[in-house]
């Protein structure tokens, strides 16, 4: 256990807020950043999926993708110097790095690009912002789904169903305060990840 | 902001957020004040993007050749021997990779307990009981009658707090009996009696329970000797509510 892996941000921050710090992902990336080679196969099991995606639906090529993703978590083993867990959580870190080298592929000169790239992107020209778009969007549905119950269902009948705090009360037979909790506890981790995975 | 009004409440900015229907209290404020404009906002991107990807498909599972690739990009530059994805997990039991490995696993199998721990989910009875399965019994650093404070309801609640050492990590335990249910929440705090400083180190629920909780690496113990409860409402302030239900000393 590194001393890092439990620090709180601050003496009154609210445990919850720390939460990727101090769980399996801040094991995780503590392992890592001491150089700890079982814990590149251990952020790959959990999070190998979350770089392909994000490889894959930025530049469309599955072996451009596999390529990316390779070099991510190569990347990433290398810099493992330069990871900060106080500065950011581990999986927004693998994140932030798949981002920059997915978008990196897009931004090479056509020349440079395969025809089957190229092709994806029908008008030649890839558009950045939409695969900025694109990453913002898996980062988000991947940490929804990480999320546990009831917040899961909170969080769904609010975001998709648009029922107010109190709706959702009756409706799940919880206490408001409850529901109120779990959805403001849930924004701000979707929050945290997704400015922690934006961060360069 | 004129006149000492209070800034929206957390609920209020994420119904905002969200686009439910507002008092025109809150509308009229959300006028007045970028401040709270400015986190609805912020919040409210966030909600968009979530919304944005309601349909989205899941994730895609990179083809095997992808870990491959990594581990033979790993093997140019260490010397440890590396376990296929999948199958072979942290708790497969591998016995024969070394000490770098053994390390990894004795600490990755505290996780369950410690990710548990962490969310406030209550286990069994007494931190030697908690881990009581693992080869290394806790060392025990300092514990805690808890009982009522003077500002709070006195019927019958109490607690006792520890401290103790589990694989190299130190963990608060907290059992409460008796506990009514809170008007907010139960947040568990270690203070220092001497600076009035405080750490927020987690919440309990009420009733009957016992809550493992890690405690920040650094807390001078011989500072903090004291452990309270206190019921904070769900206003978003991080700060302690001044009630507090439980209080002890922490005695080593
Ligand atoms: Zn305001």
């Amino acid at each position: 256990m590194s001393a890092t892996a439990l620090r709180l941000a601050s003496p009154s921050t609210p445990l919850w807020d720390t939460l990727p710090m101090v769980g399996v992902e801040g094991e995780i990336g503590a392992a890592f950043a001491a150089g700890d080679p079982v814990a590149v196969e251990q952020a790959y099991q959990r999070w190998g999926g979350l770089v392909y995606t994000i490889a894959l639906r930025t530049v469309g090529d599955p072996d451009d993708a596999a390529d990316i993703t390779q070099a991510t978590f190569l990347s990433a083993w290398h810099g493992r110097a330069s990871y900060d867990p106080a500065r950011a959580p581990f999986k927004s870190w693998l994140t932030t790095i798949a981002r920059r080298r997915a978008v990196d592929h897009l931004r090479r000169p056509v020349g440079v690009r395969e025809f089957a790239t190229a092709e994806h992107h029908e008008g030649g020209q890839p558009d950045i912002d939409h695969a900025e778009g694109l990453v913002d969007r898996i980062v988000v549905r991947e940490e929804l789904d990480s999320l546990g119950e009831p917040a899961r269902t909170i969080v769904d009948l609010a975001f998709y169903s648009q029922l107010s705090h109190s709706e959702i009360a009756t409706k799940l037979d919880m206490p408001l305060g409850t529901v109120k909790s779990h959805l403001r506890r849930s924004l701000n981790r979707l929050r945290t990840r997704l400015e922690g995975s934006r961060d360069v | 902001m004129s006149d000492g009004n209070r800034h929206l409440d957390a609920d209020a900015l994420d119904a905002a957020a969200l686009g439910q229907p507002a008092s025109a209290e809150t509308t009229l404020h959300l006028a007045e004040c970028s401040l709270c404009q400015a986190e609805v906002d912020d919040l409210a991107g966030v909600v968009s993007v979530a919304r944005a990807a309601e349909h989205d498909p899941p994730l895609t599972t990179p083809p095997d050749a992808v870990w491959e690739g990594i581990r033979a990009g790993l093997a140019t530059s260490t010397p440890s021997r590396q376990p296929p994805p999948g199958g072979s997990s942290a708790s497969a039991g591998v016995t024969d990779l070394g000490q770098v490995r053994r390390k990894a696993e004795s600490r990755l199998r505290f996780l369950p307990l410690l990710a548990a721990a962490v969310a406030g989910i209550v286990v069994g009875a007494g931190v030697v009981a908690l881990v009581g399965d693992r080869q290394q019994s806790p060392e025990v650093l300092a514990s805690a009658s808890l009982g009522p404070v003077a500002q709070g309801p006195a019927d019958g609640q109490s607690g006792v707090a520890e401290i103790a050492v589990v694989d190299g990590v130190q963990m608060l335990s907290v059992t409460t009996a008796n506990l009514a249910d809170p008007d907010g929440f139960y947040e568990v705090w270690l203070l220092n009696l001497n600076t009035g400083g405080m750490i927020a180190m987690g919440t309990v629920p009420g009733g009957a329970h016992q809550t493992l909780l890690p405690v920040p690496p650094g807390v001078d113990l011989a500072e903090y000797r004291a452990v309270d409860i206190s019921d904070e409402p769900f206003d978003g302030n991080p700060g302690h509510s001044s009630v507090s239900v439980l209080r002890g000393d922490l005695n080593t």
